[in-house]
């Protein structure tokens, strides 16, 4: 007894801190969610009026489906890019420092000057990247006013701006694969590509079960990319659901069915990362055998 | 089984020469041991021979092929590392058959070769772990499966031991070579411990400095060492080395001696009057006590005494201020700083440039 009333000081901070900022608001936001609220109204309860309004709401289901396309395309291509850049920084690049700087640069770049640069660059009318694409004969994208040319501009800069996350955390474990097992492999008669998937892909595993389920996690509450490139625009066709969110707080103040949706967004990722770790892990544990 | 045929081989990094013109042949159904000390190109060879490393210049061939730039899938050998280098997401059986199940062997087959090699190792009952679940030893043991499953005409150890205690490492050795007996296959085995060289080679390779300094039976080796690189590499303790000046020449003996010995007859060649030399004591071939008749003699104070039981060790250190070892095979209670005597017989030692 006494050493748990000497012990509970020191470990308050913590705990207090948590609360304050985790705990509490969390059940707060359970609260309000259950009630119709905005400025100037006492809160009323409503039951779970605010989860099926956002359920059903087309402005969300739409902005649901931007998010989970950005999630599966973005993320999913941006794990091949790192993989692909890992295997070759680890296969002896020459210049490998001067290039880990230039891969790594934009994880160091704000978000807001990332997206300012890259509205620059894609302007329409002035954009370098436009000009470029125009004397190539492409196409260009029309980011301001095609909403699906929108939504590949936001995966492109999140793809961007996010691999070198992905990318450190694949090195990091291609590195850590000892050289002598690719030795003994290739004398066991494994060609480049065996290597690649009996050995590599295994072993690299756990640490893609980590990469991809933060990058899940991190796409599914995508909202500076989006908000500073389109703010959900034109006429709300980009919208993601944290944008969703904000717009209901801060532009309707709406805050009850803002609370719904931020509760949506954390089961849903919660789902999600469940899903994805289950199954991936069960590949791993299948490869190991 | 294979023979190896090694033809002027070089490597080289960049400007430096780590293996400098190696010539060498290996007969079907030999154990060869690579020996030498850290840095002496022994690996690099090995690694030549796997097709692990570029070969510079020279040529190898396995068997009648020239293997060159033949892929080491392609060259009928199998490696066994330092680390293990066991796949760790496998189980035991599955590294074991990692190679064959590469080459699509048909399953049943598959199955025969890993369980048959289990057998010969004794581990049957750890198909089904993963190496993490292993012991140092075991994990050896799997590696060595791993190569006896493929069935290659040449086995390559490189340096098996190095990271097995000592007991186990004896033990390890015994079942080497055993399995060198019963397979029969011809075995390239890299180390720097000159004592597994010298149980387990049929011929030992003493490398240093990226050159061959000798090739012969290990007894060969130990009796007629070519160079004073040989001498002291091979044997323990260390063979001793006593500067002397070349007294007289009378056909392949000559009379040498040192400000603190008398001359004595030893066998060498190719030295002339005047010419400084190195007298090589093997520490076995000191015996304590005064010289009789013709017999060499060392005196000096004792420096360090280890007792092994079976034997004792004592460091003495000259009127030189030389640092002479003697291994005397009876437990013997001596006293740091007594003076010591020893006798030696002068056709049991060498004479090196």
């Amino acid at each position: 007894m006494n050493k748990i009333t000497e012990v509970v000081p020191f470990l308050a901070p913590v705990q207090i801190l948590i609360l304050s900022v985790i705990v509490i608001p969390s059940f707060y936001v359970v609260w309000l969610s259950l009630h119709a609220s905005s400025f100037g109204q006492s809160a009323t309860f409503v039951g779970l009026q605010n989860y099926i309004k956002v359920l059903t709401d087309p402005a969300f289901l739409l902005a649901l489906g931007n998010t989970v396309l950005i999630v599966i395309f973005a993320v999913h291509l941006e794990l091949a890019l790192g993989l692909g850049m890992a295997l070759l920084f680890a296969s002896g690049l020459p210049c490998r420092r001067v290039l880990l700087v230039a891969v790594l640069a934009p994880y160091a770049v704000s978000e807001v000057i990332a997206v300012a640069m890259w509205r620059f660059l894609f302007d329409p009318d002035v954009g370098p990247v436009t000009a470029m694409l125009t004397w190539l004969g492409l196409p260009m994208l029309d980011w301001s006013f095609e909403p699906s040319h929108a939504l590949i501009m936001i995966g492109l800069l999140t793809i961007w701006l996010h691999l070198p996350f992905t990318f450190i955390i694949l090195y990091a474990a291609r590195l850590a694969i000892p050289k002598d097992l690719y030795e003994a492999a290739r004398i066991d008669g494994a060609k480049p590509f065996d290597a690649f998937r009996r050995v590599t892909i295994p072993l690299l595993g756990p640490a893609i079960v980590v990469a991809l389920l933060f990058r899940y996690i991190f796409a599914f509450r995508i909202f500076s990319e989006v908000w500073l490139m389109t703010q959900g625009g034109p006429a709300r066709s980009t919208e993601v659901v944290a944008v969703y969110l904000y717009q209901e707080a801060f532009s309707f103040n709406a805050f009850g069915t803002a609370a719904a949706t931020a509760w949506i967004m954390v089961l849903a990722s919660l789902l999600l990362a469940t899903g994805y770790v289950f199954l991936l892990r069960k590949q791993v544990a299948g490869n190991a055998h | 089984m294979a023979s190896l045929r090694l033809a002027g081989l070089k490597k080289s990094f960049g400007a430096v020469d780590i293996i400098k013109g190696v010539n060498l042949e290996i007969k079907d159904g030999e154990f060869v041991v690579f020996v030498g000390p850290s840095g002496c190109g022994k690996s690099t060879l090995l690694r030549m021979i796997a097709g692990l490393e570029d070969i510079s210049g020279g040529e190898l061939y396995i068997g009648d092929r020239l293997c060159n730039e033949v892929q080491p899938r392609e060259r009928g050998i199998a490696m066994v590392f330092q680390s293990y280098a066991l796949y760790p997401h496998m189980t035991v059986y599955d590294n074991m058959g990692f190679g064959l199940s590469l080459n699509k062997t048909p399953k049943p087959e598959l199955d025969a070769r890993v369980r048959e090699a289990a057998r010969i190792l004794k581990m049957e009952h750890l198909l089904e772990r993963k190496p993490s679940q292993l012991s140092g030893g075991q994990r050896q043991r799997v590696a060595i499966g791993r190569a006896i499953v493929r069935k290659p005409g040449v086995f390559l150890f490189d340096e098996p031991l190095s990271n097995l205690d000592a007991a186990l490492r004896v033990d390890m050795r015994m079942e080497l070579a055993k399995l060198h007996r019963d397979l029969g296959a011809t075995m390239i085995y890299v180390t720097h411990d000159q004592i597994e060289a010298m149980t387990l080679a049929d011929k030992i390779v003493v490398l240093d400095g990226g050159l061959v300094q000798q090739v012969g039976s290990p007894m060969e080796l130990y009796k007629n060492p070519a160079n004073k690189f040989v001498a002291g590499f091979i044997g323990a303790p260390k063979m001793n080395f006593l500067p002397v000046k070349v007294q007289s020449v009378a056909g392949d003996t000559a009379m040498v001696a040192s400000d603190t010995m008398s001359p004595i007859p030893v066998k060498g060649r190719g030295f002339s009057v005047g010419d400084p030399a190195w007298l090589g004591i093997r520490p076995q071939f000191l015996k304590p006590g005064p010289p009789t008749d013709g017999e060499g003699a060392l005196r000096g104070r004792i420096a360090l005494v280890e007792r092994l039981g079976t034997e004792t060790i004592i460091a003495v250190d000259t009127a030189e201020n030389e640092r002479v070892v003697a291994a005397i095979p009876v437990d013997v209670e001596l006293a740091f700083g007594d003076a010591a005597e020893f006798q030696f017989n002068p056709q049991a030692a060498h004479l090196f440039h």
